[in-house]
């Protein structure tokens, strides 16, 4: 991990920014509980992205909020497992504990950021609250730490700006407003959920580059979750790629799409269109993702396997195991002899 | 062949100073068993002038060409005839169908509007146009908030092919949809294109997916068309600074940063 | 948990068969209620000892019990049997007002819902101006012009509800016009008149049988209010509200204050209380309908 950091130009750290171990989440809807997400385990450093990739119902979003202690506000409940931020036990401590050091220690972007903004303030107020309140700064300190935080965001006339209200603002300006309420406490880690599925093509580019710039120069790490695997590509670091609750493949960006080891990720890639592809030539995957009270026997993935072979992928658990080097992990009895296509190099 | 052509459409919602003009002076032509892409961003106008093509929306000015025929002359009883050959599908499968009737049901009230059919080749009809979309007669019974976005899209698709359309406009039709059942839909219209030659008008702003699929390819930006003509050509070198911009947005296109 | 999640989940919304709730008590009461007095209506003569005019001068102003288990009036009627009579007119009467609302506000509302543009504009000018009209004043003004009867009251206290009728039509087909699914229809090539009977009006239906059961209990409580003012029913006809309306000149005879105020009062309660369970019902179904 440490040498691809190196490589580009990354701040290397022994503390990974999150780290999480084992971590198994389960919901209560009315009746019996069900196990959503299970072990999940996987770090971040650091300076460095980590993509998240799998389709709905994969868990995605389940850890996520796990991570940051948002799950029990959706009706989660943690059953197993630890969660570290920067070097700090979060597992299991109170939510008031976590109103205090959320900002500070970890902030999420969402899809959607016009949702995510107080439709009765102006931007600027709302990124001054959390400085006030957090950074105990006083109204003229606090509001001109917001301006101060606009601009770095690449807000032109970030003075002007700092008084619209949100919906006098686009898509991506409101994404570039949420990302500067996110970092103003300087927080370690970010978790980035789609932020920008619902932006057109040409702003998500700004703002995965904004992201770029921030990074290098702060030396946050992030948790990017995408369904995009382009945008994964584009971004990240590591990826993390999860099926039904699992993690199923695990390991560097460019390696993975290169070379998948898991018929998941092959499948996914081959789903996903790319301005390389040929016309007419898009894969897919038959079947669609289990629900988590119906998930299959054996390795979850088989129904919808073309590689599954009686008993040894439908009955037993299957673990997830490092594959030769370990520099990947892969939850697959096959992994070692499918010829798997990835995804062609740009 | 040219089976559907617009020349100068343009369509204005509003009055006087609030007047937004949606589509400016479109024009494009779509050739038979073939698959016309409209591709731009947000507000572009492309969703509209889908609508425009079908008289959902009516235009304010412009000829629509149909088979031969002037779209635009038609009285209301003829054209709702013509619609037969006319159909849609569309972005949001939850807003699709008809939330109190059953998969059946809808695609009764396709085979009602421009069939007369007895009950057993109702039935029959039914069981091969799920067959043809991937589902099956047991889906039949069941209402849309049982079914999940893809089986939406693909009832969706077989009502439209209940009526042997010859023309399918599809808005972003897979943009709502996981990518795995995306690539599923897609898959799915390219076959019943070959297999019906059906042709395909494909809106979206995923110029990746329309590369998979379209033949000619019209770029819209703020109701205007920026550059029209083969797909091949124009993603290969683009003619227009837009389209360029917009090809060099796309991730995994641009230089790699990692 | 996936609302975070642009993409729809993949597998279903919602399992197949929904939870169904327990009614509660009181609004099984409240059902029972509204059943007996519709029982009574339909089977006055069967049930009432009497008829309701049948005048037995000899025995006016009886305390209740013997004979005549709630005593009689001011003529010697009977006044359980008027009661029961009371319930007959008092329910055609409330159904007399809320249908001619109805049919006028669903189907206007309906109409400038869909079709928009100055129909629009012009149905809901009309529709604001009924809407300032007080409807106690109206029907009195109709009364006068017309002369006092219950069936003149019921289509002023009508004309008084179509507002009501035509806002929550108008909003609720508005609503519903948008979704893509009409567009659908639309393209299939299916007529106005169809979409609008087929697919827009039972979508609707939720919003608009609230409406019903509230304007039905208020069309009751208007007859009896003007009944009791002596503009509605008149004498010797039984409604509850005329039978206050007499019982007010005889403040020493409580049976004949207390029977029809509490029977009157019970009904309007019941039905007010249906309408708020079939609101939250409404509310509940949305998942599974349009609006």
């Amino acid at each position: 991990m440490t040498s691809a950091m190196e490589q580009h130009g990354r701040v290397a750290s022994d503390v990974p920014v999150l780290e999480v171990s084992d971590l198994s989440v389960s919901f209560a809807s009315g009746g019996e509980p069900v196990r959503v997400i299970d072990s999940v385990s996987f770090d971040v450093y650091p300076g460095e992205t980590v993509g998240l990739v799998g389709e709905s119902g994969s868990g995605k979003s389940v850890t996520c909020m796990s991570a940051t202690g948002l799950i029990r506000h959706v009706g989660g409940r943690i059953d197993a497992g630890r969660i570290m931020i920067d070097g700090e036990d979060v597992t299991r401590i109170p939510s008031s504990r976590w109103r205090q050091i959320r900002p500070k220690i970890a902030a999420t972007i969402f899809q959607q950021p016009i949702r995510s903004l107080n439709p009765a303030f102006t931007v600027g107020d709302q990124i001054a609250e959390s400085l006030r309140v957090h950074d105990k700064l006083s109204r003229k300190e606090a509001w001109a730490e917001a301006v101060r935080l606009l601009d770095s965001v690449k807000i032109s006339h970030a003075a002007l700006r700092a008084r619209d209200y949100p919906h006098m603002m686009s898509g991506g300006m409101c994404q570039r407003v949420m990302i500067a309420m996110a970092l103003a406490c300087r927080p370690q880690l970010l978790v980035a959920d789609e932020p920008t599925t619902a932006l057109d093509v040409t702003v998500q580019k700004g703002i995965l580059e904004l992201l770029n710039d921030l990074q290098a120069e702060l030396g946050f790490g992030v948790l990017y979750v995408s369904h995009d695997l382009e945008v994964v590509r584009e971004v990240c670091d590591r990826v993390i790629v999860m099926y039904a609750g699992q993690i199923v493949e695990y390991g560097e960006q460019s390696d993975l799409f290169e070379f998948p080891k898991h018929p998941y990720t092959a499948g996914l890639i081959a789903s996903t269109p790319s301005m390389d592809s040929q016309r007419h030539e898009l894969g897919f995957i038959p079947g669609t993702v289990p629900s988590a009270s119906d998930f299959p026997s054996g390795c979850r993935f088989h129904p919808r396997c073309t590689f599954a072979r009686e008993s040894m992928c439908t009955e037993g658990t299957i673990d997830l195991t490092s594959f030769n080097s370990s520099e990947r992990d892969v939850r697959c009895v096959r992994a070692g002899e499918l010829k798997l296509h990835g995804g062609p190099i740009s | 062949m040219t089976i559907l052509s617009a020349q100068h459409l343009s369509k204005s919602f509003g009055k006087s100073k609030r007047k937004v003009i949606a589509v400016d002076d479109v024009s494009l032509t779509l050739e038979r068993a073939s698959t016309l892409a409209i591709v731009g961003e947000s507000g572009a106008g492309k969703s509209t002038v889908g609508r425009l093509l079908l008289r959902l929306i009516e235009p304010d000015t412009g000829r629509i060409e149909f088979d031969g025929h002037s779209l635009r002359d038609l009285p209301p009883r003829e054209m709702r005839r013509q619609r037969r050959r006319l159909q849609m599908i569309f972005q949001d499968p939850s807003t699709s169908l008809d939330p109190l009737m059953t998969v059946g049901q809808t695609l009764e009230e396709a085979f009602r509007v421009h069939f007369q059919m007895d009950r057993k080749e109702r039935l029959d009809r039914m069981h091969e146009l799920l067959a043809q979309v991937g589902l099956g007669m047991h889906h039949a019974r069941r209402r849309p908030v049982e079914l999940s976005g893809g089986q939406i899209q693909r009832v969706s698709i077989a009502r439209a092919l209940a009526c042997q359309p010859d023309v399918l406009v599809c808005d972003e039709p897979v943009s709502a949809l996981d990518v795995s059942i995306g690539a599923q839909i897609t898959n799915l219209l390219l076959e019943l294109q070959s297999a019906h030659g059906l042709s395909l008008v494909y809106i979206s702003h995923d110029l990746r997916m329309v590369k998979i699929i379209a033949d000619e390819i019209v770029v819209m930006r703020g109701g205007r068309v920026v550059e029209s003509g083969n797909a091949a050509e124009v993603f290969h070198d683009p003619a227009s600074e837009y389209t360029r911009e917009l090809l060099e947005a796309i991730p995994g296109n641009g230089a790699h940063r990692r | 948990m996936s609302s975070t999640n642009q993409a729809v989940k993949s597998g279903p919304r919602v399992k197949a068969a929904r939870r169904k709730s327990r009614p509660r008590l009181l609004t099984m009461l409240a059902a029972a209620y509204v059943g007996l007095i519709v029982v009574a209506a339909i089977f006055a003569p069967y049930l009432a000892p009497y008829g309701p005019n049948d005048q037995d001068i000899f025995n006016t102003f009886a305390s209740p019990g013997g004979a005549h288990l709630l005593g009689t009036d001011e003529v010697g009627r009977d006044v359980l049997s008027r009661l029961i009579f009371g319930a007959r007119i008092s329910l055609i009467a409330g159904l007399q007002g809320v249908l001619i609302a109805g049919v006028f506000g669903i189907g206007f509302g309906v109409v400038a819902g869909y079709v928009g543009g100055k129909f629009d504009s012009v149905s809901n000018t009309i529709n604001d101006n009924i809407m300032s009209l007080p409807g106690l004043i109206l029907a009195i003004a109709f009364v006068a012009v017309l002369g006092p009867g219950i069936t003149n009251a019921m289509i002023a206290i009508g004309i008084v509800f179509i507002p009501r009728f035509f806002r929550v039509s108008r909003a609720a087909t508005m609503s519903v016009r948008e979704l893509t699914f009409i567009e659908g229809l639309r393209a299939l090539g299916c007529t106005h008149t169809r979409i609008l009977g087929r697919h827009v009006i039972p979508n609707i239906l939720g919003p608009l049988i609230v409406e019903f059961t509230v304007v039905l209990s208020a069309s009751v409580l208007a007859e009896a209010s003007l009944s009791f003012l002596g503009l509605a029913a008149q004498p010797p006809t039984a409604s509850w509200g005329a039978m206050l309306n007499t019982a007010q000149f005889h403040p020493s005879f409580e049976h004949l204050i207390y029977p029809p105020g509490i029977v009157l009062a019970l009904f309007i309660l019941s039905l007010t209380l249906l309408g708020d369970v079939f609101a939250d019902r409404a509310a509940i179904g949305r998942r599974g309908g349009a609006s």
